[in-house]
């Protein structure tokens, strides 16, 4: 129910009948005695106007632990209506099972054409922690937008402008000696809507808003409170919460010793941890207040067999501990997010895993990556800054970038014409993150229907192609590639007219189909991972006949992609070749053009035909 | 037997309902912990069984035992209605992947929701608690109970708390064993209770399946056993009765497609009704201690003319707003004529789509713009309300009240479960009888709605005083729902590697409204329903006589033009679900034309991908022009259940390729087939005439119905149909 509704709230029915008009929102600083804190008031207040027709407007704002809702007004056509049905429920956060975030919502009712309707929500950040953005969009038109910051000199706060360009953003700056108060004050005009794209950059990347680095106060009365001075503050409060944990290491260290009974290679008891985790652990993510920060004791998701993110890379560090590895917790921001330590914030980083120190080397292991194997590293993780627990101190790595031969995705078949019909046999192999890809749509899947939808997905969902003799290796062992074979009949794949036969050697034709409608797109295209797809189709040749017509080879290199195509010739066979790199998952906008030239150029091979002909 | 009993009630005396004592969160979780005593304490040996045959090693889960146990009892002395109802559903089930895994990972719940109040000094009780416990046993044997206080609460007020529970521990190759029980106390008395439906096929197979219920001697119950599922046992008790179900090994649902579950799949379905007084026996079709076979038609029938008496009573007739509009019908649609005095079959068809009309008015004065508001609201009118029009012009007429074919058969109806559609027959005394049904939107199109064709109804014949009667719905043919696909197709000139289609596409009968609904834009939906009832450009009167205000009336314009901006999306869709593939560009679209018997719709497109190069010469895949016709694998093949369509209906297609100059053609001869028998026919051929290829499909599914024994029938024509997508022309450069 609550989902159904944050599912229609995220998007908008309309964005030009309803349009805001005008907002402000106000966030000063303050000290409150009572709490012996430093907060942030929050007040938000937007004036929604309907240009077309009769109309209501979703109106909502969220809260949690950490941030109350203190009051809201509403007002209609410029009187306050306190007859509105509002409800504050639980929000059903999209992924996780439970968190503690809340929301208020409503609907605000347009009479008639010209009305104008407002809302005005008054909150509190508890802990200026907890105040880390302000974004200046909205999913409705914005006429004028007003974002006003009061910070008391008292208090120290470094805002950083992100992504500007493009928007008519005015700041301005002024003193109040009332409240001995800096006043930032940025005005936004004519801000289109915030569209919701698929595979967009995340927000941060594109959205302008502001980073709120919040330093420390000189609080009234003579204390200085420390936030985030520094990147060292950040990494000490995350140590606090994990030094704040009571593991219980008796029922880890049994089950490390379980893990890894019999093994003497280190390695080998590392990755029978890791997947050990992996496949036993499921992932159920909680956004509890603290909770949301602070790892679950390893101990504890042992015992329940599921935990997020932190508490499988806890129990990850533990189990490896218990054997006498040096394995610690990390933190991270994946690829969703622009920023990186520089900026100590606690919008930097949405991930937890686990690093482990071996022989000079250092190894992530990221157990919510479900079938990955050891040494692979998913897209959203791969080369992003992490935080690495060191006693104290931290260290400030990288997860390292793969190439696209990590997840290679590889299929050699050879193939025999009989009448209209192709027989052949196929061998396919695939690799991180296409093998992880694989596997979790295999177990999405009844054990019952699992091999049919198998074949059916390497079929190409055929009706013509009949697989025997499948076999594949052991799915679930994804320490190494995870291979099938088969063999296959393929009935009317060829096309006979008098003389002559008519082939098409490919049957997959990957990013046939992949072109940008550029006019419509607003956002650059991020794809989920590289990838390297190899295919090698062998023909036999019928005898008595030659090829009389090939498509021509191509090849094309650019920063994103590889296309390579060839048709090679041998004494009775013909040999087809395809390798398709994609090099950079981030494809600009201004790249679709090239992009989609050179789909065509693939596509115009994948629509010519190889020709034999009756000698 | 009598040691259970014993057992029964000395529990019902420890644990059952002590919900009216729970006020505090220690209370809670006492009696819950007493329950799970109860529950687990039990010794049923369907839930100790610990190990499941090979035989079921490859399914996903096995459900070992599953048991719904529903109990009532009511107060004796009737000072109150005071009745509680204690319903718990028990399942102890072996997970063996991970989608089972996930399935069951989690349980969510209404913890509690209290409605109680006072009456002066009388605590009225309202209220339902839900108690919820599981425990997971291992491959080893070991029994680990999930520790209820890790359930967290997503509402947490003081009468409403609503929760979910994670289940700690669970792995593939465990055992789950749980249930929710759920207490309801209420001093309000009760209406029917379920009804409770036991399907005796699920998504995994079930080795045990048992019904429990003991109700109370004030209690009355109904029940069916649908589809050749066996009779539950119902045994008189000193307290009331019991209904008991005992079965063993259940399969799995299969494959579902083209079947009506309440028709094909075997279950049991039960309701009961408390009983208050003696005002409510007499007229209660439920009778106190007595377990009846549902599916009465005399019962449901008195139900449903009690309702038509009443509402006749009560009609929105002698409501002002309303008697505006039927002043305006009796005075033959606003003419200086009575409509006494008209053709009567024309004044029906002017009266449904003037009905039709008040529909869209209530949505535009609501401002809802969307063709999908129309009908919602369309829906809404009353039948008895028109009845009362057609009897006051003096129009016979009957109105039917009728199951739908994917619902259960009427010899199955249950009080508390389907609906019925009402449809009207008027027999004017000229002209032909017509159908009228306000579910759907398409303008008078004398037919009953597809849903319930071939399905019998009861209902009245509509003179003074009412008589009853059956009849069986008139079902459609196959020429009836007609697609009809024209297609000019030409090479694009500019690549030969391209297809420029212009389509021209004309749906009827059961079809209209969907591709109406898809297509259409509100503004010119409305536009063509004023001009059939020969009203164009009086919408803003109409809306002023119904009372809209001025400034929703000035929006009415904005609002039909903001749903339209959606069309082209809607176009792009259409082609791509038609053909399975989006195009690539969509040059013009537009509805060409609406009538009460056909919707045409015109669109201009190119398709890629579909032109092969070869040498010099091209291969079109010309068969993929027909739409996209997916090939019934093996398991659709050996299907196990009779067929149940939406309706009979043919696919009239043809299409024109141009040849472009230089080339010749061959391989027309693979596009014809001839597939004819009693279920229906694929005719198609390719023939060159000039410049062009000419192909003509005829596809024909003749019934709505058809016993599994014909299913290899209808598959010759699917593979037919099939074979000839995949099929290709040879467009062949002239040397």
């Amino acid at each position: 129910m609550v989902l159904s509704i944050s599912q229609a709230y995220a998007q908008p029915k309309q964005d030009t009948n309803i349009i805001i008009s005008s907002a402000k929102e106000v966030y000063e600083f303050v000290y409150n005695k009572k709490a012996a804190s430093v907060q942030v008031q929050q007040m938000m207040d937007y004036v929604y106007k309907c240009n077309d027709f009769r109309s209501v407007q979703p109106v909502f704002e969220y809260y949690n632990d950490k941030i109350t809702m203190d009051e809201m007004e509403f007002y209609v056509d410029g009187k306050k209506n306190r007859n509105l049905n509002v409800k504050c429920d639980y929000y059903d956060v999209d992924g996780y099972f439970y968190s503690d975030e809340r929301i208020c919502y409503m609907e605000l009712p347009f009479a008639r054409t010209g009305s104008e309707s407002e809302a005005v929500f008054y909150k509190t950040v508890l802990d200026p922690k907890y105040f880390t953005t302000v974004y200046f969009r909205e999913p409705l038109k914005i006429k004028s937008k007003i974002v006003e910051l009061r910070i008391p000199t008292w208090m120290q706060v470094e805002i950083k402008e992100i992504n500007f360009n493009g928007f008519d953003i005015k700041k301005t700056e002024s003193f109040e000696a009332k409240g001995n108060m800096n006043i930032i004050t940025f005005t936004i005009k004519d801000a289109p809507a915030k569209k919701s794209e698929s595979r967009a950059p995340g927000p941060s990347y594109v959205e302008p808003h502001l980073l709120i680095l919040t330093k420390k106060a000189d609080v009234p009365g003579g204390s200085t409170v420390n936030f985030f001075n520094t990147l060292a503050d950040q990494y000490s409060w995350y140590r606090s919460l994990v030094l704040d944990l009571k593991q219980n290491e008796e029922p880890v260290k049994a089950k490390a010793l379980e893990i890894s009974a019999g093994m003497k290679d280190d390695l080998e008891k590392i990755k029978a941890t890791f997947y050990w985790v992996q496949n036993n652990i499921r992932y159920i993510a909680f956004e509890d207040g603290l909770a949301g920060f602070k790892p679950a004791e390893a101990s504890d998701v042992l015992r329940k067999k599921y935990g997020d993110c932190k508490g499988m890379a806890n129990l990850t560090k533990e189990l490896l501990k218990a054997q006498g590895f040096d394995a610690r917790l990390c933190w991270i921001g994946t690829n969703h997010i622009a920023y990186d330590y520089t900026t100590p914030a606690l919008c930097v980083d949405n991930h937890m895993i686990c690093g482990l120190n071996y022989k000079g080397e250092t190894y992530f292991l990221d157990a919510t990556e479900n079938y990955i194997g050891f040494g692979e590293y998913a897209e959203r993780i791969q080369g992003r800054q992490v935080l690495m627990e060191e006693g104290e101190k931290y260290k400030l790595l990288n997860i390292p970038s793969t190439s696209a031969h990590q997840n290679l995705n590889q299929e050699k078949r050879v193939l025999t014409i009989s009448g209209n019909d192709i027989t052949g046999s196929a061998e396919h192999e695939w690799k991180g993150e296409e093998k992880e890809y694989i596997l979790t749509q295999l177990n999405y899947i009844k054990k019952d229907k699992s091999a049919d939808a198998f074949k059916k997905y390497l079929s190409n969902d055929n009706g013509d192609f009949v697989i025997t003799e499948f076999k594949t290796s052991d799915l679930n062992n994804f320490d190494k590639s995870i291979t099938a074979s088969y063999q296959f009949t393929q009935k009317n794949a060829v096309s006979s007219f008098g003389k002559e036969m008519y082939v098409d050697l490919d049957f997959r034709k990957e990013y046939n189909d992949f072109l940008f409608k550029k006019d419509e797109r607003l956002n650059d295209y991020w794809f989920t991972s590289k990838e390297e797809l190899k295919r090698e189709t062998v023909l036999n040749i019928p005898a008595g006949y030659t090829i009389t017509s090939l498509p021509k080879d191509l090849v094309i290199r650019n920063d994103f992609i590889d296309i390579e195509l060839k048709f090679t010739q041998q004494p009775g066979k013909l040999i087809y070749t395809k390798k398709l790199v994609l090099k950079d998952i981030k494809l600009p906008k201004k790249k679709f053009e090239e992009w989609n030239n050179d789909i065509l150029k693939l596509q115009s091979v994948y629509n010519e035909q190889v020709v034999l002909t009756a000698k | 037997m009598r040691s259970i009993l014993l057992t029964l009630s000395l529990s019902l005396v420890i644990s059952v309902n002590a919900s009216a004592q729970i006020k505090t969160e220690d209370e809670y979780r006492q009696h819950s912990k007493e329950i799970a005593a109860e529950i687990w304490g039990n010794s049923d040996p369907a839930f100790n069984v610990k190990t499941v045959s090979d035989e079921f090693a490859n399914e996903s889960a096995v459900v070992i035992a599953k048991k719904f146990t529903l109990l009532n009892t009511a107060e004796k002395k009737r000072r109150r209605n005071r009745v509680t109802f204690d319903n718990t559903a028990h399942i102890r089930v072996k997970i063996n992947d991970k989608v089972a895994l996930s399935d069951y990972s989690s349980i969510e719940y209404e913890k509690q929701l209290v409605k109680n109040s006072r009456l002066v000094f009388s605590k009225i009780y309202n209220q339902r608690f839900t108690f919820v416990g599981a425990k997971v046993i291992k491959p080893d044997g070991k029994e680990i109970i999930v520790n209820g206080d890790e359930e967290v609460l997503t509402t947490d007020e003081k009468k409403k708390k609503e929760g979910k529970l994670a289940i700690s521990d669970l792995q593939v190759g465990d055992i789950l064993d749980y249930y929710i029980k759920e207490e309801i106390l209420t001093d309000l008395g009760s209406g029917i209770q379920g009804p409770f439906i036991f399907y005796l096929e699920s998504d995994y197979p079930t080795m045990s399946l048992k019904v429990h219920m003991e109700l109370d001697d004030q209690a009355g119950a109904m029940y069916v056993c649908a589809n050749g599922a066996p009779k539950p046992k119902f045994s008189e008790t000193e307290d009331g009765m019991m209904v008991d179900l005992d079965l063993k090994n259940l399969p799995k649902t299969g494959d579902m497609s083209w079947t009506s579950a309440m028709r094909q799949v075997p279950y049991v379905g039960i309701e009961y009704k408390v009983l208050a007084n003696r005002a409510e026996d007499e007229n209660s079709d439920f009778d106190k201690g007595v377990a009846k076979r549902a599916g009465d038609w005399e019962t449901l029938f008195k139900n449903i003319k009690n309702g038509f008496t009443y509402s006749i009573n009560s009609s929105a007739y002698n409501q002002p707003s309303m008697g505006v509009y039927f002043d305006w019908v009796e005075h033959y649609f606003g003419s200086k004529k009575k409509a006494l005095d008209a053709p009567q079959d024309s004044v029906v068809q002017i009266l449904y789509n003037s009905w039709l009309n008040v529909a869209v008015l209530n949505a535009l004065s609501k401002s809802k713009f969307e063709i999908s508001d129309f009908r919602d609201e369309f829906e809404e009118l009353s039948y008895f309300d028109f009845c009362k029009i057609l009897d006051r012009l003096k129009i016979p007429h009957e109105i039917y009240f009728v199951p739908t074919r994917w619902g259960p058969t009427m010899d199955n109806f249950l009080l508390g479960g389907s609906s019925l559609t009402a449809v009207i027959h008027a027999k004017p005394y000229e002209g032909n009888e017509m159908w009228l049904n306000f579910e759907r939107i398409n303008f008078f199109s004398n037919k009953v709605p597809s849903w319930i064709e071939g399905e019998k109804g009861k209902g009245f014949v509509v003179k003074k005083g009412w008589y009853e009667k059956e009849m069986e719905m008139p079902v459609s043919k196959a020429e009836d729902n007609r697609i009809k696909d024209r297609l000019e197709v030409q090479f694009d000139p500019s690549s030969y590697q391209a297809l420029n289609i212009n389509r021209v596409t004309t749906v009827t009968g059961n079809y209209i409204e969907g591709y109406m609904r898809d297509l259409q834009t509100p503004g010119d939906f409305v536009e063509n329903l004023y001009a059939l009832l020969n009203k164009t450009g009086r919408l803003e009167p109409d809306l002023r006589d119904f009372n809209v205000k001025r400034d929703v009336i000035a929006s009415v314009k904005a609002g039909f033009s903001k749903a339209a901006e959606t069309q082209k999306d809607d176009f792009t869709s259409d082609i791509k679900e038609w053909f399975d593939k989006e195009p690539r560009e969509l040059l013009e679209y537009k509805v060409a034309s609406q009538t009460s018997d056909s919707f045409s719709f015109q669109s201009k497109f190119t398709m890629d991908n579909w032109v092969k190069k070869a040498g010099n010469n091209f291969l079109v895949e010309a068969g993929h022009l027909i739409g996209n016709f997916e090939k019934p694998d093996e398991k659709k093949r050996s299907r196990k259940l009779d067929i149940y369509m939406s309706f009979p209906r043919t696919f009239d297609i043809e299409y024109s390729l141009n040849i472009p100059e230089g080339y010749t053609v061959k391989g027309t001869e693979a596009f014809a087939k001839n597939i004819k028998n009693e279920t229906g026919e694929f005719i198609s051929s390719a023939t060159v005439q000039g410049n062009k290829i000419l192909f003509k499909v005829s596809r024909k599914y003749l019934h709505h119905f058809e016993k599994l024994d014909v299913w290899p029938k209808m598959l010759e024509i699917m593979d037919a149909c099939y074979d000839f997508t995949q099929q290709k022309i040879l467009f062949e450069k002239q040397k």
